[in-house]
């Protein structure tokens, strides 16, 4: 076991902080909360720019586009991205890390040699149209049909929790081809074109007063047979692809962002006068508090670190995951909560800077536990499939 | 950067395994209580050259032998093994050799002067004693010793006694060599409280699916599920630490050492006693008769927590670099 870098890796450290110090710099504010056309814009253009600069799908083979680099330079990649506090991969992720990695696997020729230079280059953005209104946990009880007409499906019915739909181009779109097969037997897995009629996005006000989740209506939309990825009725599997890939190694960007955000509770905590004089950093129980946070924060990067040497290893997702996502999401809601009683009544007022953002952080952090398989399910998931309890 | 165990390394795992279950079956793990590291399971440990891990040949030293040490000990730990393995494996270096072949040795570390009694594992089981100071190490003879002050250990299966105090004795080590102790030492205590964790999931999950109860293994209930993966998370999360601190401590190139242990020690502490009380919860009623294994385990985990710093200790050390700004990145 060893955990140093290599002179090669660590050139390509020292290239890679150097391009992103000055790229990041260059960028403009990000629009405000709530523009979405403007974040797509945003998002995209900045996708662009790491294309442009060779730094677009390094986790992807070379034949597809991509880097195909060697699994200690993704690591270096992922550490020095967030160090430069560089735009989260926001609109692009269903893209780069479940769409794009999905038709590697999965996909034909011809989709593979359209859509994917589109997704590395930020020119198409992607939505998961996978969970409905009676399928959440339990997704593969889903209900959106698709019904062949000659070289097409026709497709009717609902998806919800769609992420940033209503800026996407395509939809990564599971629906039921065969109502009588059991239910894991008849799904299908769709490229949705999302301009279209049939298609109607209604984006959904979330607790924290936004909208990045929509609500799909599909009534009579149009996929051509040459958008199905895999074969009729073996989406479940194909779906399966994509799901070990999010609670594998997607999330990695995750876990490395949490180093970040503890460091600005610290920043905040160090700037918050304390009752009696001093900062709240004073605090002997606080810096406890970010001591045990930190030893956290530490031990999920190793294992994701760990987890994606595995699975570039073995070509499968590390078992780990599940174990990853559960610990992540309290943990990023630990931080904001702690955030948010360290700015104090300021919140209440929505007093812009530290004090508003902690609140809107704190309300949308509560997302985590329940999106991507809720905590309650990886339990599940981890008794039954790691520990071999019964179903 | 490799994140594997060798293949000699994956091979010692097993051969440590076969001792534990030779010397240290946990189904007889009464029959071993008040009892001292006796051979021949210590001679055996001796002959596999666990307590050589550390020691270097010649001028080498041995590659990712904390990282070798960390194996074996997890391993040992998780069958709840006997005797002063841990400072006996991290004091090697600075015995001479011969002297101490086959010799058990305890251990303590003391923090400035504290005051009050000093409590030191296996001091009465032991052939040599080492007290690790701030700037250097102390070789106490055993013989020199004041009488122990009377009472009955926590942990059936760790000969704890209380001492007013520990006289002085040869300094044979300086600032370096303590420091280097105590970072081995740290890692390697994290390392069997990742081991204790380990053991006390293996039991509890075992359990869960023999007990039965309206019909159906307890484990089918999703409240005992979800405290057996709760338990899952605690060890896998300690051990990617633990092991990453060991390999830091090999190649000091590879992260910050004190930082790394820290961090690996606070989270193998707090898996070892939660889960060691998550055993006694699953198990129920039986889980609180001295009959079953869970308080073995949940015993054990607090020895541990006391060495080489607390929980506390490390969270205050961790959030106060973090606050300096002195984490290297």
């Amino acid at each position: 076991m060893d955990l140093t870098y290599s002179a090669e890796d660590e050139e390509f450290r020292a290239q890679l902080r150097t391009w992103l110090d000055t790229a990041v710099q260059r960028q403009s504010p990000p629009p405000p909360p709530g523009d979405w056309p403007a974040r797509r814009a945003y998002d995209t253009q900045w996708q662009r720019t790491l294309y442009d600069a060779g730094y677009a799908g390094l986790h992807w083979p070379v034949a597809f586009g991509g880097r195909g680099l060697p699994v200690s330079q993704q690591l270096v990649y992922l550490e020095e991205y967030a160090r430069a506090n560089a735009p989260y991969i926001s609109v692009n992720f269903v893209g780069l890390m479940h769409a794009g990695p999905t038709l590697i696997a999965e996909g034909t020729d011809e989709q593979r040699a359209f859509h994917l230079p589109r997704i590395l280059t930020g020119e198409s953005v992607w939505c998961q149209g996978f969970s409905e209104p009676g399928a959440g946990s339990d997704l593969a009880s889903l209900q959106t049909r698709a019904v062949r007409d000659g070289d097409h499906y026709i497709v009717n019915g609902q998806k919800i929790w769609s992420t940033r739909a209503h800026v996407a181009d395509y939809c990564e779109l599971l629906v039921r081809t065969d109502p009588d097969a059991p239910k894991h037997k008849g799904i299908t897995w769709l490229i949705l074109d999302m301009h279209q009629p049939g298609v109607d996005v209604r984006p959904m006000r979330t607790i924290d007063g936004e909208s990045h989740f929509c609500e799909v209506f599909l009534d009579d939309a149009r996929v051509p047979v040459s958008n199905r990825v895999g074969e009729e009725n073996d989406g479940w599997r194909v779906t399966n692809v994509t799901l070990r890939f999010e609670r594998g190694t997607a999330f990695a960007q995750h876990v490395i962002t949490l180093r970040s955000q503890l460091r600005k509770l610290v920043d905040v905590a160090q700037d918050t006068p304390a009752v009696g004089g001093g900062t709240a950093w004073d605090d002997a129980e606080f810096r406890r508090h970010v001591g045990r946070l930190d030893a956290s924060v530490d031990a999920l990067w190793r294992m994701t670190q760990m987890g994606i040497a595995d699975t570039e290893r073995t070509g499968m997702p590390a078992r780990s995951g599940s174990a990853v996502k559960l610990r992540y999401s309290e943990i990023t809601q630990e931080i904001a909560d702690l955030l948010l009683r360290t700015v104090g009544r300021a919140a209440l007022a929505g007093v812009p800077g530290p004090a508003a953002d902690a609140m809107r952080e704190y309300l949308w952090s509560l997302q985590y536990t329940i999106a991507a398989g809720t905590s309650q399910i990886q339990r599940n998931l981890i008794a039954e499939r790691i520990l071999g309890m019964p179903r | 950067m490799d994140f594997r165990l060798d293949d000699d390394q994956i091979a010692l795992r097993h051969a440590v395994r076969g001792l534990s279950e030779r010397h240290f079956a946990l189904g007889a793990v009464a029959a071993r209580e008040d009892a001292p590291a006796a051979d021949p399971a210590w001679r055996d440990l001796v002959a596999m050259g666990i307590f050589g891990l550390l020691v270097s040949d010649g001028d080498e030293t041995p590659r990712n032998g904390t990282v070798t040490a960390a194996v074996a000990l997890e391993e040992l730990s998780a069958h709840l093994a006997t005797g002063p393995i841990l400072w006996t494996t991290i004091t090697a270096p600075v015995l001479t050799g011969g002297e101490i072949e086959a010799g058990r040795v305890a251990g303590v570390v003391v923090v400035g002067d504290a005051g009050g009694p000093v409590v030191i594992e296996h001091a009465t089981e032991a052939e040599f004693l080492v007290v690790v100071h701030h700037d250097r190490i102390e070789r106490v003879e055993t013989t020199s010793l004041p009488e122990v002050i009377a009472g009955e250990p926590s942990d059936p299966l760790t000969p704890t006694v209380a001492y007013e105090s520990v006289p002085r004795g040869d300094v044979i080590s300086g600032p370096d060599e303590a420091r280097t102790i105590r970072l081995a030492g740290t890692v390697l205590a994290a390392a069997q409280l990742v081991g204790v964790a380990q053991g006390a999931l293996d039991v509890a999950a075992a359990y869960a699916l023999e007990r039965h109860q309206f019909g159906v293994p307890i484990g089918s209930f999703q409240a005992i599920k979800h405290l057996l993966s709760d338990m899952y998370v605690r060890v896998e999360l300690a051990r990617s630490s633990t092991f990453a601190a060991a390999a830091i401590l090999d190649d000091e190139r590879g992260g910050d050492a004190a930082r790394a242990a820290g961090a690996a020690k606070l989270l193998a502490g707090q898996a070892g006693i939660d889960n060691g009380r998550a055993a006694v919860q699953i198990l129920g009623g039986m889980g609180f008769t001295w009959e079953m294994l869970p308080h073995y385990f949940l015993k054990r985990a607090w020895v541990l927590e006391q060495s080489f710093g607390t929980a506390e200790f490390h969270a205050l050390a961790l959030g106060v670099a973090l606050g300096a700004g002195v984490v290297k990145a």
